[in-house]
């Protein structure tokens, strides 16, 4: 009897040391801010977090070993998310207190900005050995990340947005290329459009036209439809303008010109890889998957201009930022200086990496990108970096705004409603959501 | 008596560990969500105390009567699909030739993950390349966009999960149906009943209880319904799957109002909770409970 009592009472003390095991504990060693670049040893801790997939990833791995390479004394623990929830984790890591030292941020940088969650990087941009101070960055990039004037992230990299199309298909059906036809300064929304009847009664699929802030930059913006005001104190989308260029591509959505993919169910990667869309819209992201295209040659070329001849490119840049929680905030400066530098740039996006750099030093490009072999046009990306412009500010600011504009366009594209009206109500929706 | 509290003492010991994990991972949250749902929070800052006015918002929010609305019309297709469907196929199945393998197939879908299950259905439903269409195509049939359509985007995604969980409940039926003694069955037969008339004065009766537990798992796992929205259609088009439990989830992680969004998921509770009661108490009418 005694003998079953100790036994009972040994089960139960493993089984509720078992219930508990799983508690807080994530993919790589803890690193939670407030434990993190601590010492074991004489050795320093680093944790950061992103996003990313398989080939990523490896770069990321990869980045992580030749930093602690140069700096035997930090440890990096690195915990990559699935981008899918990203920010869910990131938000109850941050709830808690217990978020890495460094991460990315897919939305809502304003906020954690203005609640204090993030770190002032000026201080430590100063006089930065690694090259990483204020001038060396894009002028047009910076503004984005800036809070009260203040720097609280940095654009780990940046992606101007063009269009990827198949030079294969549109030479097929007899239509001029759309570089040759912005040399002439004739590639516009115009042009587009005739473009797109040619390619749909082919039976092929011009574009699928996403539900996102570029698109709204580079399709809308670039005929005068402007989401916010320069400052981001007031919506402006309900114009003449704007009625003119949504009506428009309304229309074309209507005639099966276009198709909308607001919901995001049609994957127009897998569609342009099997021969049957003619346009992608995207950044340099693409290339990892495109790079290895043999059955057909491709192209990228600037979005077309819009109604009055303006063109608005969109450049898609992702926060890098620092915990305000992080101890010991000069050695995680170390790794972060590293990773924006020219060598951390470098080793993230040479050999068609995912994007083009966010700093602008001598002969970088050529390493980067410029000497890769595709696309032929690449040099469009370089020029639309410094040309282009961000997203809108206030959609971060307020997050609602994004997802009031995500609504109004699928009124207007799936739905077909009154573009007037529908563009009216926005702006006071947006407008109530400012306040 | 030292006996009985001993053993009760080892009885204790032993459910320990699962009352300290269910207060931690559910009744703590349950409490802390109540709590939240009176406050104003960003997930970052610290929450401010604002009384019922979440409350008011929530009921005014034109979302809030979207996701209810999609959520009841969701529901209309999947209870009864899961429920009819699953009886049907239990009853057709129970005496057949190779029941383990009917059985094994009808339950193979909902053992596979709703995430992947969705992906699948994602490219068979593409308008441009899925299959589905290329099969309509041989019949001359024009491309559907199913899920691109604010028509028929619910019935889609209700058809999808009958599918994927009709399994489980012909499974439960399956063993309910062999619960029914033989003798209820050869008197009617003695009696002239035909096949109809033994299933609607015998089997359905006999099967009550066990109807009774489904509806009640099936109706609040249709109004649980996230995964496959969240990966078909993310709530589109123009909000027209925009379901609860994603209004939930869009308030507190995209738009970062947790108050709101726990608002939301408290009065989803007591939804719920009513709707259990009125089960119950409907139950009294036509379950039979066999003595």
């Amino acid at each position: 009897m005694k003998k079953r009592s100790v036994v009972c009472a040994l089960l139960a003390m493993v089984l509720a040391a078992g219930s508990l095991v799983g508690c807080g504990s994530n993919n790589n060693s803890d690193t939670s801010s407030k434990s993190a670049t601590g010492t074991s040893g004489a050795q320093k801790e680093v944790s950061w977090a992103t996003w990313g997939n398989e080939g990523e990833l490896a770069r990321f791995n990869a980045l992580n070993e030749a930093f602690m390479k140069e700096n035997p004394d930090v440890k990096i623990n690195f915990i990559s998310i699935p981008s899918n929830g990203y920010m869910d984790k990131i938000l109850s890591m941050v709830s808690s207190g217990t978020e890495p030292n460094i991460y990315y941020v897919e939305s809502g940088y304003h906020n954690l900005a203005a609640s204090g969650k993030l770190e002032n990087l000026e201080p430590f941009m100063e006089n930065d050995k690694n090259g990483v101070t204020r001038d060396n960055f894009f002028p047009n990039v910076l503004p984005w990340f800036e809070v009260d004037g203040t720097l609280y992230a940095l654009p780990c990299d940046t992606a101007p947005i063009t269009l990827y199309y198949n030079k294969d298909m549109l030479s097929s059906l007899g239509l001029e290329d759309p570089n040759d036809l912005d040399a002439q300064g004739k590639w516009d929304i115009n042009a587009f459009e005739e473009m797109a009847q040619k390619i749909t009664e082919s039976g092929k699929v011009t574009l699928l036209l996403d539900n996102s802030d570029q698109s709204q930059i580079g399709w809308f913006a670039s005929s005068g439809a402007e989401y916010f005001n320069d400052d981001a104190t007031e919506c402006t989308i309900y114009s003449d303008k704007a009625v003119e260029i949504y009506t428009k591509v309304q229309n074309m959505v209507k005639n099966g010109l276009i198709q909308w993919n607001g919901s995001g169910s049609m994957d127009p990667n897998g569609l342009f890889m099997g021969q049957q869309l003619a346009f992608v819209e995207a950044g340099r992201w693409l290339m990892p998957l495109f790079k290895d295209i043999k059955d057909f040659e491709y192209d990228i070329c600037p979005m077309p201009s819009g109604l009055d001849g303006g063109r608005e490119t969109a450049i898609a840049s992702v926060p890098v930022v620092m915990s305000a929680n992080t101890s010991d905030k000069e050695t995680a400066w170390r790794f972060f200086s590293y990773f924006e530098s020219e060598a951390g740039q470098t080793f993230r996006l040479q050999d068609y990496g995912n994007c083009i750099p966010s700093i602008n030093l001598p002969g970088l490009d050529d390493t980067v990108f410029m000497n890769e072999p595709a696309p032929a046009h690449k040099e469009l990306w370089q020029k639309y970096r410094s040309e282009g412009r961000t997203k809108y500010v206030a959609c971060s600011m307020y997050p609602e705004t994004a997802q009031l504009l995500k609504d109004a366009n699928d009124k207007m594209f799936a739905n077909f409603e009154d573009v007037d009206t529908v563009l009216k109500q926005l702006q006071q929706d947006a407008s109530a959501a400012m306040k | 008596m030292k006996g009985n509290k001993t053993e009760s003492l080892y009885g204790y010991l032993f459910i320990t560990p699962q009352i300290v994990g269910l207060t931690i991972f559910s009744i703590i949250p349950i409490i802390s969500v109540f709590y939240l749902s009176f406050c104003q929070w960003d997930a970052v800052s610290d929450p401010i105390f604002v009384g019922v006015q979440n409350y008011i918002e929530e009921i005014k929010d034109p979302n809030f009567s979207k996701a209810a609305l999609n959520t009841l019309l969701y529901s209309l297709i999947y209870i009864p699909g899961n429920i009819i469907i699953a009886l049907l196929l239990a009853v057709a199945i129970k005496n057949i030739k190779g029941k383990t393998a009917y059985r094994l197939c009808y339950f193979l879908p909902a053992v596979t993950g709703s995430v992947a299950m969705s992906m699948i259905w994602l490219w068979i439903l593409e308008p441009n390349a899925g299959i589905m269409n290329y099969f309509l195509s041989i019949f001359g049939i024009e491309k559907l966009n199913l899920l691109g359509n604010m028509a028929t985007v619910i019935p889609t995604i209700g058809c999808i999960a009958v599918w994927y969980n009709v399994g489980y409940n012909v499974v439960i039926y399956i063993a309910g149906l062999e619960g029914i003694p033989g003798v209820y069955y050869e008197a009617a037969m003695i009696d002239g009943a035909n096949p109809v008339t033994r299933f609607f004065k015998i089997t359905l009766p006999m099967m009550s209880p066990t109807i009774f537990f489904t509806t009640i798992m099936t109706t609040i796992a249709s109004f649980k319904v996230f995964d496959q929205v969240f990966v078909m259609t993310n709530g589109g088009p123009s909000k027209a799957s925009y379901m609860y439990v994603l209004h939930i989830y869009d308030y507190g992680f995209k738009q970062f109002k947790m108050g709101q969004s726990s608002t939301a998921a408290v009065i989803f509770f007591v939804l719920l909770l009513i709707l259990t009661i009125i089960q119950n108490i409907m139950s009294k009418r036509w379950v039979n409970y066999e003595t």
